[in-house]
C-alpha cells in the first residue's frame, strides 16, 4: 500500500517538476533587447535545467517499478499541468481548442503506450 | 488556423529542432549500452577504467541532449507556453521512428495510429490564436 502511495507521489513530482521547468525556461528566454546568449547568465535557467534533470530521474525511477506503457501516457499529465501554469502564472487563455488540442494529444500517447504492448 | 500557425511557426519549428535532438540523445544513450556499462561497474575489474568509459558513452547523448534543452529554452521566448510545450510531445514520435530505423524496432499499428493522433493533437494546439 504504502509503495502505491510513493509510486503515485513520484508520478506526481515527475510530471509537476517538468511542467515548472519549462515555465522557468520560459521566463529565463525572456532576454528583452539583449542577445539570446543571456539565457545562460539567468538563474531561471538552470532552475529550469535542474528540474528537468530532477523529473528525468523520477521518469527513470518510475520505469524500474511500472511498465514504459503505463509511464509514458501518464508523463503527458505535464501538458495538463502546463495548462494551469500558464493560465495562472503567464495570463495566458486556454482556450476551448488547447483543451480539444491537449485531449487529443494524450489520447494519442495512451496508443503509443498501448501499442508498445503489442 | 494557418495564418494562426504562420504566427507560432518560429517557436514551433524550434520545438521541433528541440524535440528531434532529444530523440537523437535519447537514440545514442541506447546506442551506447549504458545500462550494460553501469552493470560491468559492479563486477568490472578496475572502477575508474569503468567510470571512464561510462563517461565517454554518456557524453555524446549528453551534449546533443543539453543542444536539445538550449533550443527549446530559446523557442519557448516566440510564443504561448501552453502552445509551445506541447509540440515537446513530438519528441516520442521522432523517438519512435529514429528506434524503428536504427534499432530495428517492430511498431505496431496502434502505435502508428498513436502517432498520427499525436500530431493531430499538436497541429491542433499549434493553430491556436493568441
Amino acid at each position: 500500500m504504502s509503495d502505491v502511495i510513493i509510486i503515485i507521489g513520484v508520478l506526481l513530482a515527475e510530471t509537476i517538476a517538468a511542467s515548472f521547468a519549462s515555465y522557468f525556461l520560459k521566463q529565463s528566454a525572456n532576454t528583452g533587447e539583449k542577445p539570446k546568449f543571456f539565457i545562460l547568465l539567468s538563474p531561471f535557467f538552470y532552475l529550469g535545467g535542474f528540474l528537468y534533470v530532477f523529473s528525468a530521474l523520477c521518469g527513470i525511477y518510475l520505469l524500474q517499478k511500472l511498465p514504459y506503457a503505463v509511464v509514458l501516457p501518464i508523463g503527458s499529465l505535464t501538458y495538463v499541468w502546463t495548462l494551469f501554469v500558464s493560465r495562472i502564472l503567464l495570463k495566458e487563455k486556454i482556450t476551448k481548442r488547447k483543451v480539444l488540442g491537449m485531449t487529443t494529444l494524450i489520447l494519442g500517447v495512451v496508443l503509443v503506450g498501448v501499442g508498445s504492448t503489442l | 488556423m494557418l495564418e494562426a500557425l504562420k504566427k507560432n511557426g518560429k517557436g514551433i519549428i524550434l520545438m521541433l529542432i528541440s524535440a528531434l535532438s532529444l530523440s537523437v540523445g535519447q537514440l545514442l544513450w541506447k546506442l551506447a549500452n549504458v545500462s550494460e556499462l553501469v552493470a560491468a561497474l559492479n563486477s568490472g575489474d578496475s572502477m575508474i577504467a569503468g567510470l571512464w568509459k561510462l563517461f565517454l558513452a554518456v557524453l555524446p547523448g549528453f551534449i546533443v541532449y543539453a543542444v536539445g534543452a538550449l533550443i527549446m529554452t530559446v523557442a519557448l521566448g516566440y510564443g504561448e507556453l501552453s502552445v509551445l510545450q506541447p509540440v515537446n510531445s513530438m519528441s516520442y514520435v521522432f523517438a519512435l521512428i529514429l528506434s524503428a530505423i536504427f534499432l530495428t524496432e517492430r511498431i505496431s499499428w496502434v502505435t502508428v495510429i498513436g502517432i498520427f493522433v499525436i500530431m493531430a493533437g499538436v497541429i491542433t494546439i499549434g493553430g491556436s490564436e493568441k
